[in-house]
């Protein structure tokens, strides 16, 4: 951890010294030692809050929730639409700074929306967690399923895929996020596959719940 | 004969018309010798007109020949024609017949450039011959700007101006009154005496007819 | 009176049949585009509802209500048919252990689908085996990926199916709907045995309508999608008319439309200019005549409505003409486009009557305008002044051509208005025409000035002087005839340049260069590995692109908060959901082949600062500005830039484009992933190409080779083909393309008629001039080489004035067409090289029998 710290720093030393007066235009991680404070949520257009706001996406809200029962706690939103399992694991170097706690990974339905080869689509979430592990943060695996459209082998195989792998890695799992949201047409845009604003809140109670029986964050 | 400038022989004119071809003249013969003065009368209709513009070459007769100091002039081309006209006949039309953007003096110029005579002694000369005209106040004038008898009198100067031994006037005084046709009259003869040109004068009066030397009467297209 | 009339027209019927030819030039244009553009917008319409497959879609992601029924029973009432269509997505497998699941997109049908454009299969005819027992037809990609064939069997869901056949070509294909997979039909009754579409299922539900024929299939279209949406008003409905379904080819119809009505208004304008000139020059001639008709003892009043007559006659006749000659052109341009192209065009365009009656009535309603003032000068001069000689011509009517001019200015508002439906469009044009007139006034005025100087210049041939004296002391002869050359060269050079510039975009548009196949979600491990076979297997280089999500965190540090819409208008409430939405950024150190800098500064290689380039629509719309500080919130971890420069994007080129760029060395680290797009299909048949050669089969065997390769060396890209869609947009460009063609030439067709009409202005009195010079003694050479200065100096002057306005004039109209502006040199110096040769040739042309005949034979042919 120190290591990664000390590495990092030095990055940031060699980019202002060869750099110019103006200030980076990515803001740095804080330097000093601080707080392990972030709750880091990896995941595609449903933790992106596609077609909400950005406050009204579940990670904002459940940001909201902590900070009036008091507690110090962030919530950084790495959603991505339309990304995919191995767009997320390409990508987590950005994601997993070192204030980052507990990661939370809803990650895999667009994989399976476009069909993808579900062996590889695990593949991917092990190697997720896995590196979520390796940098000392906290994983919890999100369960998805798919629209009985793709037919119900596929959307069995797809749906069983994520209590194996979070058994695998030793990482909580949310059985269902979309649970009571799924097909509800209050909870839904007229697409019917994003969630509104009202499903948005359903969605956060959902993860809130399943993080406090693990006694997160 | 031998002697004539311009000789006529049997010369014929027929025209295209609706129900057959109209004859105006009929095999007239006559000449002009060097400074003759010579009168065309007879009744409105009668191919006086005609005969005049053959005389010029401006058209070609239907039949018979004209000749020029005894050089037949039916072989020569419309270029030939008008190179010949160029240096040897001044045409006073019925109608002016002025370039209306060429002012007076720019008109009488006309005969002396076509010649290829230098500017300063073109405009000398023509400038001289309006002047004798009783034109000097009115070089710069356009022919808009010129009453009826001052228009002729343009005309009659350029028809002199570059001194051609036959002058060829149809009707100038035709369209004008009394009074100032007789004064255009005079200044034509006048200065017809003093080039010593040879004059053709179409016309039906018979006053201004008889102040020629010859007189040639047609009727129905024929010599009387 | 009338028998009067009738003498003179007999007597005159030459010259009039002339002068109505100059206008029926332009009426028949002004015909014939308007049934052209009829046709033609019919058959792009009918393409474009083969591309939807209807007139009118209904969809929506939860299944329809009664409301909806209802609402359809209505139209289908009114003779509309109706077919329902289920789709979604879902994995298919070939029957068999051996069976790999892939991604297929299914249309469930009725019998009756489509109710536009076709499906064809092989073998034919399949589609109707869909309803009689448990099939399917599979498109060729499927059909490749399963290995399967007619007879094969396949998984879907829980049916089994058999394959009834193959689809070859089929409608309801939008460049909006890209097609991640391939396609599966199936009879939308065996949707639910297949137990795909159970609750929470993800189905896209549609009805697609197809409307009664009628004369304007794209309002009617969108009257009734209107009229849906109003009487449904759900937010979870949407409706699409066929008309707003494929942009691509509407707009370049739309552009087309607008072109064409410019330049048939232009062509009539040059005919009524040169009908204008015509008449005014045989009024001129007529002075003797009413003069002595006056002296007869024909009054004022009774002159005025002899002539008047004459005019409505020329007018009248220009009309009828018109009318005949516009149908016959259409006819025409129809059986070529037809001959040439596969689009159903209609075989024969009936004449309208009411067009006709509008063609005639307008032809005379302008020769009457043009002519009026003249007509009551003729009347007013009084009689003694011309057979005295001293009134030459009419007086010019200062307040009489004001009039005119003012009348004409606003015929060309209100005909413009009419057509275009545009107030805006209306005011552009009638402020472009007066201000070149203006301006071309001026430039003629300039050169009869210049002409004149140089008559003056000591030293000079005579018969050059004459030339020059013969132009410049006629102003009232000359102005309009320099006028009406340089007005119609230069028209016609603009609509040339434009036709150019439109033409160029139309094929841009259609261009087989561009690639057709797309590539999303390539990781930047993967990137050079997917390069690589990008490049081996496809045309050309591919272009890539790194594409960041992010979100606007801050605008010059303040948060675009979302405020409550009721305040906002319309745009406010646009610019608030774009500002608040996830954007796609990417990263480059230069601009692409497809962008232009519009303003600011773009950055070079290197570049660490954090600075933004964004696209000007974009800019435009989000309010955003040169200087704005901006904070993007990329996954959590903000970013910071200025906004540095604005670009412009050619998004024709089907480059990946996007509308903020950064620095690389600002965003490179960030999460991303790679687009890309390239060309795998052979270009040779691109542009030359027909709708006959247009049907061959693409390189599949590339594409799939490509595919192969893709997928083992990264199977979580996904590809995209657009091929298809593009080939039929193609198609239909194609045909506007050679429509403009075709256009060019009759515009140059009219542009000489015009000229011959100019030329004829003053060419008596040209002849009589040469007759009379004749007779003093002038040779042929002179009189040909006064005439030839003469000419060449007015074909100079056109030359010039001609260049100038063809230049202006063509780079506004391409500017109110949206188009770029590609100036065409060789074109425009071919135009050009006829404004300064034409007039001699023509003019000399007109003049040669007076010189070589004799002076008196032409003297009294022109009495």
């Amino acid at each position: 951890m120190s290591a990664l710290r000390t590495a990092a720093l030095a990055a940031l030393c060699g980019a202002a010294a060869c750099g110019r007066p103006e200030p980076p235009s990515v803001a740095p991680s804080p330097a000093s030692s601080t707080a392990r404070d972030v709750v880091l949520f990896l995941g595609d257009s449903l933790t992106a809050g596609y077609g909400v706001d950005a406050e009204e996406a579940y990670p904002a809200l459940l940001e909201e929730r902590w900070k009036a029962a008091g507690r110090a706690v962030r919530a950084r939103n790495a959603g991505v639409s339309g990304t995919t399992t191995a767009g997320v694991l390409e990508n987590l170097d950005w994601s997993l700074t070192p204030e980052v706690a507990v990661a939370i990974v809803a990650i895999g339905a667009n994989d399976g929306m476009r069909g993808q080869d579900l062996a590889a689509v695990e593949r991917n979430i092990d190697a997720i967690l896995a590196r979520v592990k390796a940098a000392g943060v906290r994983p919890v695996l999100a369960g998805m399923m798919l629209p009985p459209n793709y037919g119900e082998e596929y959307c069995r195989r797809f749906a069983a895929l994520y209590p194996r792998a979070a058994r695998r890695a030793g990482a909580a799992l949310i059985p269902f996020v979309l649970e009571g949201v799924a097909g509800v047409k209050e909870f839904n845009q007229s697409d019917g596959i994003h969630p509104n604003a009202a499903g948005h809140r359903r969605i956060a109670d959902t993860v809130a719940a399943a993080l406090e029986k693990e006694g997160l964050p | 004969m031998s002697d004539a400038l311009l000789a006529l022989e049997s010369v014929e004119k027929s025209y295209p018309a609706p129900g057959g071809a109209l004859r105006v003249l009929h095999g007239v013969s006559l000449s002009v010798g060097a400074g003759q003065s010579l009168a065309v009368v007879g009744p409105s209709g009668s191919g006086k007109s005609t005969l005049l513009g053959l005389m010029a070459g401006l058209e070609r007769p239907s039949a018979g020949r004209l000749r020029w100091r005894g050089r037949d002039l039916s072989p020569l081309s419309e270029d030939g024609l008008a190179s010949w006209r160029r240096e040897s006949v001044g045409f006073v039309f019925q109608s002016h017949r002025l370039v209306s953007v060429l002012s007076a003096l720019e008109n009488v110029l006309l005969p002396l450039e076509l010649a290829g005579v230098a500017p300063g002694e073109a405009r000398e000369r023509a400038a001289a011959v309006l002047s004798a005209l009783g034109l000097a106040a009115r070089l710069d004038h356009r022919p808009s700007q010129l009453s009826g008898g001052e228009q002729q009198r343009v005309a009659i100067a350029r028809a002199y101006v570059h001194a051609p031994p036959l002058i060829l006037a149809d009707e100038p005084t035709g369209a004008l009154d009394a009074d100032t046709a007789s004064a255009v009259l005079d200044s034509l003869l006048r200065l017809n005496a003093e080039k010593g040109s040879a004059l053709v004068l179409v016309t039906h009066n018979s006053e201004a007819a008889g102040r020629l030397s010859r007189r040639v009467t047609l009727s129905g297209g024929r010599v009387a | 009176m009338t028998r009067l009339a009738a003498r003179l027209i007999r007597r005159r019927w030459a010259r009039l049949l002339f002068l109505s030819a100059c206008l029926a030039a332009g009426s028949a244009f002004l015909a014939a585009g308007d049934i052209l553009l009829a046709a033609l917008g019919g058959a792009v319409a009918s393409r474009a509802r083969d591309i939807l497959g209807a007139d009118l879609e209904l969809s929506s992601a939860r299944p329809f209500g009664p409301a909806v029924d209802a609402a359809l029973a209505g139209l289908t009432a009114g003779g509309a048919r109706a077919t329902s269509v289920t789709a979604f997505s879902t994995m298919l497998s070939a029957e068999g252990p051996a069976g790999v699941p892939r991604l297929a997109s299914v249309r469930a049908v009725e019998p009756g689908y489509p109710l536009r454009g076709t499906v064809d299969t092989e073998p034919p005819g399949a589609i109707a085996r869909l309803f009689t027992g448990d099939a399917c037809l599979l498109d060729a990609a499927a059909a490749r990926q399963h290995g399967a064939k007619p007879g094969s069997r396949v998984r879907l869901g829980a049916l089994t199916l058999t394959v009834a056949g193959v689809v070859t070509r089929e409608s309801g294909r939008t460049l909006n709907r890209f097609q991640l997979a391939p396609r599966v039909y199936m009879a939308r009754a065996l949707v639910e045995r297949s137990g795909l579409a159970r609750f929470g299922a993800r189905i896209k539900h549609e009805r697609l309508i197809a409307l009664p024929p009628s004369r304007e299939p794209e309002s009617a279209a969108r009257a009734a999608a209107a009229g849906l949406e109003a009487r449904l008003a759900d937010p979870y409905l949407s409706v699409t008319a066929f008309s707003d379904a494929e942009p691509t080819t509407r707009q370049a119809l739309g552009r087309l439309t607008n072109y064409f009505t410019m330049v048939s208004l232009v062509t009539f304008l040059l005919g009524a200019g040169a009908m204008a000139s015509g008449l005014a020059a045989f009024l001129d001639e007529e002075l003797e005549t009413a003069a002595v008709l006056r002296c007869l003892g024909l009054t004022g009043p009774q002159t005025r409505s002899l002539y008047r007559t004459l005019c409505l006659f020329v007018g009248l006749q220009a009309g009828v003409l018109g009318a005949l000659g516009g149908w016959a052109l259409a006819a025409a341009a129809l059986a070529f486009l037809r001959r040439g192209f596969g689009l159903e065009l209609p075989a024969s365009a009936g004449l309208d009557p009411r067009a006709a009656a509008e063609a005639v009535l307008l032809a005379a309603a302008c020769a009457w305008a043009v002519s009026e003032a003249k007509v009551r000068a003729l009347a007013g001069v009084p009689p003694l002044e011309v057979l005295r000689e001293r009134a030459e011509r009419l007086p010019p009517t200062p307040r009489g051509t004001a009039a005119l001019l003012a009348a004409a200015a606003a015929a060309v508002y209100a005909y413009v208005l009419w057509k275009t439906s545009s107030a805006d469009t209306a005011r552009w044009f009638t402020a472009a025409v007066t201000g070149t007139s203006a301006a071309l006034t001026l430039g003629c005025l300039a050169s009869l000035r210049a002409v004149a100087a140089a008559a003056r210049r000591p030293g000079l041939p005579l018969a050059v002087r004459l030339g020059l004296i013969s132009l410049a002391r006629r102003p009232a002869r000359s102005l309009p005839f320099l006028f009406t050359l340089a007005a119609g060269f230069g028209l016609l050079g603009a609509l040339d340049l434009v036709r150019h510039s439109l033409a160029k975009e139309l094929a841009a548009g259609r261009a087989a260069e561009r690639p057709e196949l797309f590539l999303v979600d390539v990781q930047r491990a993967q990137l050079d590995a997917v390069r690589g076979l990008a490049r081996r297997w496809g045309r050309g280089e591919p272009a890539f692109a790194p594409l960041i999500r992010a979100r606007l965190a801050a605008v010059n540090g303040v948060a675009p908060a979302r405020r409550p819409v009721d305040g906002l208008g319309q745009e406010g409430r646009a610019r608030q959901r774009m500002l608040l939405r996830e954007f796609n950024l990417t990263y480059a150190d230069a601009l692409n082949p497809s962008e232009t800098l519009r303003a600011g500064a773009f950055w070079g290689p290197g570049e660490q600062a954090g600075l933004a380039s964004l696209e000007e629509g974009f800019a435009k719309r989000t309010g955003l500005k040169l200087g704005d500080r901006l904070v993007f919130d990329v996954q959590g971890r903000p970013v910071s830039a200025v906004v540095a420069s604005l670009r412009a994007v050619d998004w024709l080129a089907m480059r990946p484009n996007f509308f903020v760029v950064l620095p690389t060395a600002v965003l490179e680290k960030a999460p991303q992933h790679h687009i890309g797009s390239l060309t795998v299909r052979d270009p040779v048949r691109s542009a030359a190409s027909t709708a006959s050669e247009a049907a061959l089969p693409r390189d599949s065997a590339r594409s799939d080779a490509f595919r192969r390769a893709l997928a083992e060396a990264a199977p979580n890209v996904s590809v995209i083909d657009a091929g298809e869609a593009l080939d039929q947009v193609s198609e239909v460009l194609a045909v506007l393309l050679a429509a403009l063609k075709g256009l060019a030439w009759f515009c140059v067709a009219v542009g000489l008629l015009v000229l011959a009409g100019a030329l004829a202005l003053g060419s008596r009195e040209r002849r009589a001039d040469a007759a009379l010079l004749r007779a003093l003694g002038a040779g042929t050479r002179l009189l040909v080489g006064a005439d030839s200065t003469a000419f060449a100096a007015a074909g100079l002057s056109t030359f010039v004035l001609g260049a100038g306005a063809a230049y202006g004039l063509g780079a506004l109209l391409a500017a109110r067409l949206d188009v770029a502006f590609a100036p065409d040199a060789p074109g425009l110096a071919a135009l050009l090289a006829s404004a300064l040769l034409l007039p001699p040739a023509v003019g000399l042309g007109a003049s040669a029998p007076a010189y070589r005949a004799a002076p008196l034979e032409t003297l009294r042919r022109e009495e």
